[in-house]
């Protein structure tokens, strides 16, 4: 059992074997329409902040253009297409079957994402007060441990040799800067 | 007589020992980057660019654009052996090429792909050299008005580039474009969008932006699920039956003619070179019931196709300055760090650096080829390597590249915030490429506009009074309109955002 929408383009409602049917439209299949609403509305708010600013800026100065011109009418067009984009989410079907945010997902998951943004804020934070190899044994023991389910002794030799094989690859061989403990013991402790 | 002799100018910087060293280094890190599923070449440029920063330009450019068309290799291993594209571009060769391995004919895949590779790489080099000299005269003709529209054109073709939706595309385009207004405004020196903060002063730099959008939003959209185990198939022997390497002659020349077309197309990612390509002998094959099942022409073709376009992609950035893909954009950011401006300029000022990476191509492919073939099983040794840690040790080479760039943790900072937005990005389906081609297009488009302005005393509509302006916007509507009928009429360009 399948419906056209309004303008004939779209499908919606169960397939032949009882599952959710795809839904169509002109711009792709619709699978969440709340998300794209709220994505226009903020970008539709950034446009307008981005304007205000850019035109608090100057538009026009004595020499040409003013230092707003450009971010201005590109926040217009940021604007237009912003609603452009609201309008054609409204315009779609809206599917008998709800889909699944493509936000849900198990703990399971959240975890890993989490572990792992986790670890560059901790480098962000750490790395001025416990130098680069330091808090790279950290991210990795933490890392190697919990996305791939390893032993502590697994992971602490795959922690150590990345923070300290990375350290010397790119200090001594390829005579990069990395992050120095402020901490003078720490910074003592440090071999290379 | 002007070519050969720059040719040769060329090839005495190319052919010094670091120089070489660097093409090597390049390579394998591209033969790396393709075989990695999960680092593409644009997140792989943008992370080795900070490490280039005390290199010569030259050997900087080399390296990186080595990493470049090395991956269109590498990602040819993974298709083959274990069903796995290491890079989009490779994702067609998965049809036959795995197939071929499950029959035993892994080793004759891979060798076939490798020489179609090296044969599409040198021919579009080859046109390379004929064509830029020739765009090169004319981009010196172009003042500040054609130049805007010439950026105009470029960034048309951004729809190209579009997945799902065009307005999603246009919309990531101009954050690209508002992303690249930050910092001092190129006319007065006022500070946009700074916030206060020195480090914003001089722009958002791309290489933490592109590192977040590309490689740690992959990383966080890979490990929401639990990383598998590969199985590989074997490989016997690496050398193809004498019908093989005759059945793939003819593919291979078509799919360079493509490849190398295509690539002077902005927008055109190598996957498209590769998937017309499969079509096109398929549509020409007498046996069209083989494919899919192990036909050597549907790995010839494609794969030298990829190869000649990622290739070919380098002429408009090298005689124009207009950056075709992502990985290309990088390649321009690492031009600008190095204080070169790709373009007609670049010829006349810096031949020895232009004419040397060109001649690097060549070298550079033959390299691929020493390195692919004889070290077949070090590639698939590689692979065993188990993904969870690759991952991780991912992370932390973004975590140098970053902190590199500017020796400050700022850059790391920007890592964090853009690699959550492209996660948010993809999970919306909004395209990522657009916005890193708008982003290093965006200041050189603000300021030839901003010039045109000037010479025209405000009057903007007095551009239009240009020929070559007023064609050059003819072509970009048009392309718009055939992009708008492609899709209209089914048809879609594929939207690789890694390459």
């Amino acid at each position: 059992m399948t419906s056209k929408n309004r303008t004939g383009r779209g499908l919606h409602g169960r397939g032949a074997r009882g599952k959710p049917a795809m839904v169509c439209s002109g711009q792709g299949p619709v699978l969440m329409r709340r998300e794209q609403l709220a994505s226009s509305a903020i970008l539709l708010l950034l446009a307008v902040w981005i304007g205000v600013s850019a035109a608090s800026m100057g538009l026009q100065s004595e020499l040409g253009p003013g230092p707003g011109f450009f971010p201005f009418w590109l926040s217009v067009l940021l604007g237009g297409f912003s609603v452009a984009l609201a309008v054609t989410t409204l315009r779609e079907p809206v599917p008998t079957v709800r889909p699944d945010s493509p936000f849900r997902m198990s703990v399971w998951s959240l975890r890993r994402v989490l572990w792992v943004t986790g670890a560059v804020l901790f480098f962000l934070i750490a790395s001025r007060w416990l130098g680069y190899t330091a808090t790279v044994f950290v991210i990795l023991l933490v890392l190697v441990k919990s996305l791939g389910n390893r032993s502590i002794a697994v992971a602490g030799l795959v922690a150590l040799c990345g923070s300290v094989g990375s350290d010397v690859l790119f200090t001594k061989v390829m005579e990069v800067s990395l992050p120095v403990s402020r901490l003078d013991f720490l910074a003592r402790l440090s071999l290379f | 007589m002007d070519t050969i002799s720059n040719l040769v100018l060329g090839a005495s910087v190319a052919f010094t020992g670091t120089n070489l060293l660097f093409a090597v280094a390049g390579t394998i890190v591209g033969m790396l980057v393709g075989v990695l599923p999960g680092l593409g070449p644009a997140a792989a440029t943008a992370l080795l660019l900070p490490l280039t920063f005390g290199l010569s330009p030259t050997g900087a450019i080399i390296m990186l654009a080595a990493i470049y068309y090395g991956s269109q290799f590498g990602g040819t291993i993974t298709s083959v052996l274990l069903n796995v594209p290491g890079e989009a571009s490779s994702a067609v060769t998965c049809l036959d090429g795995h197939p071929m391995a499950k029959q035993g004919r892994a080793g004759s895949a891979l060798t076939i792909a490798a020489l179609g590779s090296v044969m599409g790489g040198v021919v579009a080099t080859i046109c390379l050299i004929v064509a830029a000299p020739f765009l090169t005269r004319v981009g010196l003709k172009l003042g500040p008005p054609e130049q805007f529209a010439l950026m105009v054109f470029a960034l048309s073709l951004l729809l190209a580039l579009a997945g799902d939706s065009m307005i999603k595309a246009m919309i990531m385009g101009i954050l690209g474009l508002l992303l690249g207004t930050i910092g001092l405004d190129p006319t007065e020196g006022f500070p946009r969008f700074t916030f206060g903060m020195s480090e914003l002063f001089d722009g958002l730099s791309f290489v933490p932006v592109v590192m977040g959008l590309f490689g740690l939003a992959d990383i966080l959209i890979s490990i929401e699920n639990r990383l598998a185990l590969r199985n590989i198939s074997r490989v016997e022997s690496v050398l193809p039956t004498r019908s093989d390497l005759r059945r793939s002659v003819f593919p291979a020349v078509r799919g360079t003619v493509l490849g190398s077309l295509l690539g002077l197309v902005p927008g055109m990612m190598p996957s498209v070179s590769a998937f017309l390509s499969y079509a096109s002998e398929r549509a020409l094959s007498k046996t069209p019931q083989e494919f899919g099942k192990g036909a050597v022409e549907g790995v010839a073709g494609p794969e030298t196709a990829n190869n000649a376009h990622a290739t070919a992609a380098l002429i408009p950035l090298l005689s124009l300055g207009i950056p075709t893909t992502p990985t290309i954009a990088v390649i321009l950011g690492a031009f600008l760090a190095h204080g070169l401006i790709p373009g007609p300029l670049l010829f006349r000022d810096h031949p020895d650096v232009v004419w040397a990476v060109i001649t690097s191509f060549f070298i550079g492919n033959v390299i691929l080829l020493l390195w692919n073939i004889p070290f077949m099983r070090v590639w698939i040794a590689i692979l065993k390597v188990p993904q969870d840690i690759m991952a991780c040790m991912i992370v932390v080479f973004m975590l140098i590249g970053c902190y590199a760039e500017a020796n400050s943790l700022f850059g790391v900072a920007i890592l964090l915030v853009s690699g959550v937005c492209g996660y948010v990005f993809k999970k919306l389906d909004f395209p990522v490429a657009p916005l890193i081609l708008a982003l290093v297009v965006g200041p050189l488009m603000e300021r030839s506009l901003i010039q045109s302005l000037e010479m025209f005393n405000g009057r903007g509509l007095e551009i239009l009074t240009r020929p070559v302006v007023i064609a050059l916007l003819v072509v970009a509507l048009a392309a718009v309109g055939f992009i708008l009928a492609s899709r209209r009429s089914g048809a879609r360009f594929a939207s690789d955002d890694g390459e």
